[in-house]
């Protein structure tokens, strides 16, 4: 709430017109009623024309006022609730920009665009309900006590008897329904899962005849659904009733009450009209301001998911630039676990040199460590343990943006943007020109199949109009534009087939031969070509050497090399 | 009209219910009549105190009394049919959708595959939740409230005509203001909405993909340049935003307006009417109570027609997909007990999935106990006719024949009794390692399948599962890898025991470890079935007894793989392509 305050505190002008538009709704509500009880007690019964008249005239001007103040309330609370919202989430994305990769990961991708997609809405729909009724509310519930206590303090104690019961009738119904509808919002979501169960394994249940079981496994799910759907709107459908039977009995006690008080001539019949009115809206505002309890836990626990995320710590980026081109990296004794599983290392005592122009491949199985080491080299991760230099210098002095200029990474499985192959390549290096640009999409082989529609060809969401082959393709030419001093491939070949590789490969060696290359492959052909390997088994290097030192010394190499005989003889397939 | 139909096609979906919303809507009408009647006795008692004021009698306790009962009678009559009302609502409605979202599922199982070839599966996984979630909400909110409502207007209407003729005219140019400001604001605001909508989902994805892409963005320092896109929407969206809220909350104001010009005449009329003696004070108190009778049900009416709209938006995407054509016609077929036999002919069979044929004029007859693979490059066809195999799809021309009895005189799921089909991509389903094996065998108890497992050498790989048999599979994320997956589905598609083996490149994922042992798996598979399988790896392919070569929908070469290489042709080449890596 406190941080929610923070960005209020920003706006006092349009929170001041906030204010001067609840009035006006006020003066109406509360106004009228009044008018027309001085209309009765003055006008009628004394047979006053001209007080009618007055009263007439009265209301007209309250109303037209009134309800001019109430749009101006509408626009007030529609304009501070998008800025802020809208500024949330621009000081999150800011934020979500600013993490480390490795915080990123922590929280999840998934849930991050919930936090920036849905949860924000969550807070807005709160904050258009805490500007409207949240301060009109109690106001009203006020100002309508006042009113009715000003008449007879006999009647409003009479109220405010029937406050309690109203006030436990709400949190009961809050304690029931909360549960429930938290219980409903689960199997919501099984039921959800176990559609898309089927609709992921199609093909696979119809081949083995299963549709019915898994149609029934969904019907158990949609039942019980259901039943909880069904009790949480019964529990819902007292609340309704109830209000009117309260209001009702309040209203007949007060009716009682009033006929004593305008027997003894304490209140006229005017007054208690007006009396009556008052107590609804009383009671009227009790039950919104107390709604708006209701959707405090969401609203809250969204609040709280995104202020977890501002709270994260920032990547620092201060420091020299790193002028000098690279032309040797060194790890020494390096180490890495993830913050959250310290005791588990995923990297231990590595440690290498590589100079410019030479080539080192780095095998092992899936969770041997390659990928980590590569993307503590592009400077993505941090190490946890040993020293990483460059040119023989330690980089801590140097600022983290200069030193991932000088590094072209290029994950297995890289992410291609929505926009045209243009804007794609412009986002490797944004000054590239065509001529550049058709040059490194030859080099990655993949100046063909983007020849038929051109630079201007569209890109859908993460490339999913290209094969995962033409997809690896492309992110390479884009890695290429950048013309940095260390290239870092993570199995960025492994949707390509033979020739196609075979090609790459031949014309990379050209276009890299000052650069300082570091390869994590599983193909014999690429490993074969480094001027060094390193076989990682778990985390740990187990053997170092030349291709052909190792072919010659170890069985482990020649295992991997012969067990990954991948004689594929078409192209990665596309499943129609 | 399109409305209109469209509504009258929701109809067979609550007659099963007709009793309950029978029921709901009598108790609905008990509600109305008795909350309809309260302020009417309320007006009487004022007339009562009036009178005894101005006759300066004593207060008529007696009347006040008896009047008194009456309306909290009639309190308690309302509440209560209004609870019965809704509760009664509730469970028609409930049991109205979930029979709906069960029909829904089973349709599922009688689209024919190309159909879901058309479809998003984000989309359709939508129709069948979001969108039938915004029917059960808006029926729940307006199916009951949408006939109180009405009936409220309606009784309280007569009621001031009851009171006072000449003022209860004026209640028709009132509701024609509101029916009119309603249909104004709402027209704007649905416009904005969409805007907002679709400015939201813009935002969404564009949110989505920079995270998907973190790495590439951080490694290549892309985060200042998208921040200014980001910027862009953010304000795109603040203003869509702003404007859908501030003019769909423009209504209550207005309606307020209208409600209060309403109230002001007629106090102003109804107190002339008062001096005049045509009318008593607690009369004018009443009508006025009626005209808060008729607002109140009135604005929720207004509120209503956008919660209408929508629910009716969801029902026509659900009903889009309860139109679509079914998979199979309703015919006898006939029976064949045995299943011990699996050859396979197709005679000039070719197949588009529109108007140009992936399928072209394929001949080939595939003996029983025979082992064929298919080879060709990406697009020659071979997914596409293991699909027509399995008969996801019908041929365009030319036939098909099982044991030599034609397509057409199976049903789909005898003919599909035949096959066991393995998916390049592994497909289990959120369950126990058992229970994923147990739905191609139900009959088969746990002993029975783990005496296949070890035959086909599964065995032992499973029992390292933490688990054993009883391991739970999470679809998604799971500490099996591609290759214990692709293994279990091997071993899934054997417990079928169907003559004939289809395999999509079913090895294609197996690492290091897990080859050898696939290999003495796929052996004993080879064996047992008829195989048509469409094969990346050398080793697989050499075993075929004969390797068809497609290329651009037709089979191009035929033959064994030494014979193939002799003939010089594509597949040749292909082989000395992959020499080099060799």
């Amino acid at each position: 709430m406190k941080w929610l305050f923070s960005y209020l505190k920003k706006y006092p002008g349009l929170l001041i017109l906030n204010l001067i538009g609840i009035s006006g709704f006020i003066l109406t509500e509360l106004g009228l009623p009044k008018f027309l009880s001085y209309m009765v007690d003055n006008g009628i019964l004394p047979h006053h024309k001209t007080v009618i008249m007055q009263c007439f005239i009265g209301m007209i001007l309250c109303m037209v006022v009134g309800i001019s103040l109430s749009i101006l309330l509408e626009w007030v609370v529609a304009k501070i609730s998008t800025t802020i919202v809208t500024k949330i989430r621009g000081d999150l994305y800011r934020k979500v920009t600013r993490l480390s990769l490795l915080e990123t990961q922590k929280v999840g991708s998934a849930s991050l665009i919930t936090r920036l997609s849905n949860d924000p809405v969550q807070i807005f729909n709160f904050l258009r309900l805490l500007l409207n009724a949240g301060i009109t509310a109690p106001l009203m519930f006020l100002l309508s006590m006042i009113l009715i206590y000003q008449f007879s303090p006999q009647l409003s104690l009479a109220v405010l008897c029937a406050l309690p019961f109203l006030i436990i009738g709400i949190v009961l119904l809050g304690k029931y329904s909360g549960p429930l509808s938290l219980k409903m919002q689960r199997y919501l979501d099984q039921m959800n899962s176990k559609i898309q169960e089927k609709l992921d394994g199609l093909q696979v249940i119809r081949s083995l005849n299963a549709q019915t079981i898994f149609t029934e496994r969904f019907q158990n799910e949609n039942t019980a659904y259901q039943q909880k759907a069904t009790t949480l709107g019964i529990v819902m459908a007292i609340a309704y009733p109830a209000f009117n039977l309260l209001f009702n009995i309040l209203l007949g006690v007060i009716l009682l009450l009033g006929s004593h008080l305008i027997g003894s001539g304490a209140i006229e019949i005017g007054v208690l009209m007006v009396i009556i009115e008052y107590i609804f809206h009383a009671l009227f505002s009790m039950i919104l301001f107390c709604s708006m309890f209701m959707m405090y836990p969401r609203a809250k626990t969204s609040m709280d998911r995104i202020q977890e995320v501002l709270h994260l710590p920032e990547e620092e980026n201060q420091g020299k630039e790193f002028q000098e081109k690279v032309t040797k990296i060194e790890v020494q004794d390096v180490g890495f676990a993830f913050p959250d599983q310290p005791e588990v290392p995923v990297l231990q005592n590595v440690s290498f040199t590589v100079e410019k122009g030479q080539k080192l491949a780095l095998m092992g199985r899936v969770g041997s460590g390659k990928s980590t080491l590569l993307k503590e080299l592009a400077l993505l991760y941090p190490f946890t343990t040993g020293s990483y230099l460059w040119n023989g210098q330690s980089l801590e002095e140097y600022a983290l943006s200069s030193l991932r200029k000088k590094v072209v990474y290029v994950p297995q499985e890289s992410y291609l943007f929505s926009g045209t192959v243009k804007e794609n390549l412009q986002d490797g290096n944004e000054n590239a020109t065509e001529e550049e640009m058709w040059h490194a999409l030859s080099i990655a082989q993949a100046d063909q199949f983007i020849q038929e529609k051109g630079l201007e060809g569209r890109v859908e969401e993460g490339g999913s109009n290209f094969s995962g082959g033409q997809r690896q393709r492309l992110a390479i030419a884009r890695a290429l534009l950048r013309k940095g001093d260390l290239y870092l491939f993570d199995d960025s070949f492994s949707a390509l087939d033979a020739t196609t590789e075979h090609q790459l490969q031949k014309a990379l060696q050209e276009e890299l031969s000052e650069a300082i290359c570091v390869l994590a492959s599983h193909r014999r052909s690429t490993i074969e070509q480094a001027d060094q390997v390193i076989l990682f088994v778990d985390g740990k290097m187990k053997e170092v050497g030349t291709p052909q030192e190792l072919a010659q010394h170890s069985a482990l190499y020649r295992s991997f090399i012969s067990n990954k005989e991948e004689e594929i003889i078409d192209e990665n397939m596309e499943v129609h | 009209m399109k409305t209109w139909k469209s509504i009258k096609n929701f109809f067979p979906y609550l007659k099963p219910e007709r009793n309950k919303i029978i029921a709901s809507i009598l108790f609905s009408l008990g509600a109305v009549v008795f909350n309809g009647l309260s302020p009417y006795f309320v007006g009487q008692i004022t007339t009562s105190l009036t009178n005894s004021v101005m006759h300066k009698e004593a207060i008529h306790y007696s009347v006040i009394f008896s009047l008194l009962g009456i309306f909290l009678l009639c309190t308690l009559g309302s509440s209560g049919f209004q609870f019965l009302a809704t509760q009664w609502l509730t469970k028609a409605v409930q049991k109205t959708m979930a029979n709906l979202r069960f029909s829904l599922v089973e349709k599922l199982d009688r689209l024919p595959q190309s159909f879901f070839d058309k479809e998003s599966k984000g989309d359709l996984l939508s129709r069948l939740t979001n969108d039938v979630d915004l029917l059960t909400t808006s029926l729940q909110q307006t199916l009951s409230d949408l006939l109180s409502s009405i009936l409220k207007v309606v009784f309280a209407i007569g009621m001031m005509f009851y009171i006072q003729k000449s003022l209860a005219w004026t209640v028709f140019i009132f509701i024609i203001a509101v029916v009119a400001v309603t249909k104004i604001i709402i027209s704007y605001s649905q416009r904005y909405f969409k805007v907002q909508q679709a400015t939201l989902g813009e935002f969404n994805s564009f949110v989505e993909e920079q995270l998907k892409g973190r790495d590439v963005i951080t490694s290549y320092q892309l985060g200042e340049k998208r921040h200014g896109i980001f910027q862009h929407l953010n304000q795109k969206l603040e203003k869509a935003l702003f404007r859908s809220t501030f003019c769909s909350k423009l209504l209550a104001p207005l309606l307020n307006l209208l409600v209060y010009i309403f109230y002001s005449c007629i106090a102003f009329a109804g107190s002339m009417l008062c001096l005049n003696g045509q009318l008593a004070i607690g009369q004018l108190q009443a009508f006025i109570q009626y005209i808060w009778q008729v607002n109140q049900p009135l604005t929720q009416l207004s509120q209503m027609a956008n919660m209408i709209q929508s629910g009716l938006a969801g029902w026509e995407r659900i009903s889009y997909l309860l139109e679509q054509k079914e998979e199979e016609p309703e015919i006898q077929y006939f029976t064949e007990k045995s299943m011990d036999e699996g050859e396979v002919k197709l005679e000039d069979v070719s197949f588009g999935y529109d108007q140009e044929m992936v399928l072209k004029d394929l001949s080939v007859t595939i003996p029983h106990g025979a082992t064929f693979a298919l080879v060709g490059a990406t697009g020659a066809g071979k997914s596409t006719f293991i699909q027509l195999l399995m008969r996801f799809y019908e041929p365009t021309t030319g036939k098909i024949f099982l044991n030599g009895k034609e397509e057409s005189e199976w049903s789909l799921e005898e003919w599909r009794h035949h096959f066991s089909f393995v998916t390049q991509k592994p497909w289990l389903f959120a369950g126990t390692v058992l229970e994923n094996l147990q739905i191609a065998a139900p009959k088969k108890t746990e002993a029975e399948i783990i005496e296949i497992a070890k035959k086909y050498h599964i065995d032992e790989m499973i029992q390292h599962f933490p688990k054993g048999y009883q391991t739970q599979i999470q679809p998604q994320e799971n500490g099996l890898s591609v290759g214990e997956r692709q293994a279990l589905t091997i071993l899934r598609a054997i417990l079928q025991e169907a003559p004939i083996m289809i395999m999509d490149e079913a090895t294609s994922s197996i690492d290091t470890q897990m080859e050898q042992k696939i290999q003495r798996v796929m052996d004993e598979v080879l064996k047992n079935h008829t195989t048509i399988m469409i094969a990346h790896r050398l080793s697989t392919i050499e075993k075929a007894d004969q390797i068809l070569v497609l290329d651009q929908g037709r089979i191009v070469e035929q033959g064994t793989h030494d014979e193939l290489l002799k003939e010089k042709g594509i597949y040749a080449k292909m082989q000395a392509q992959s020499s080099i890596e060799a």
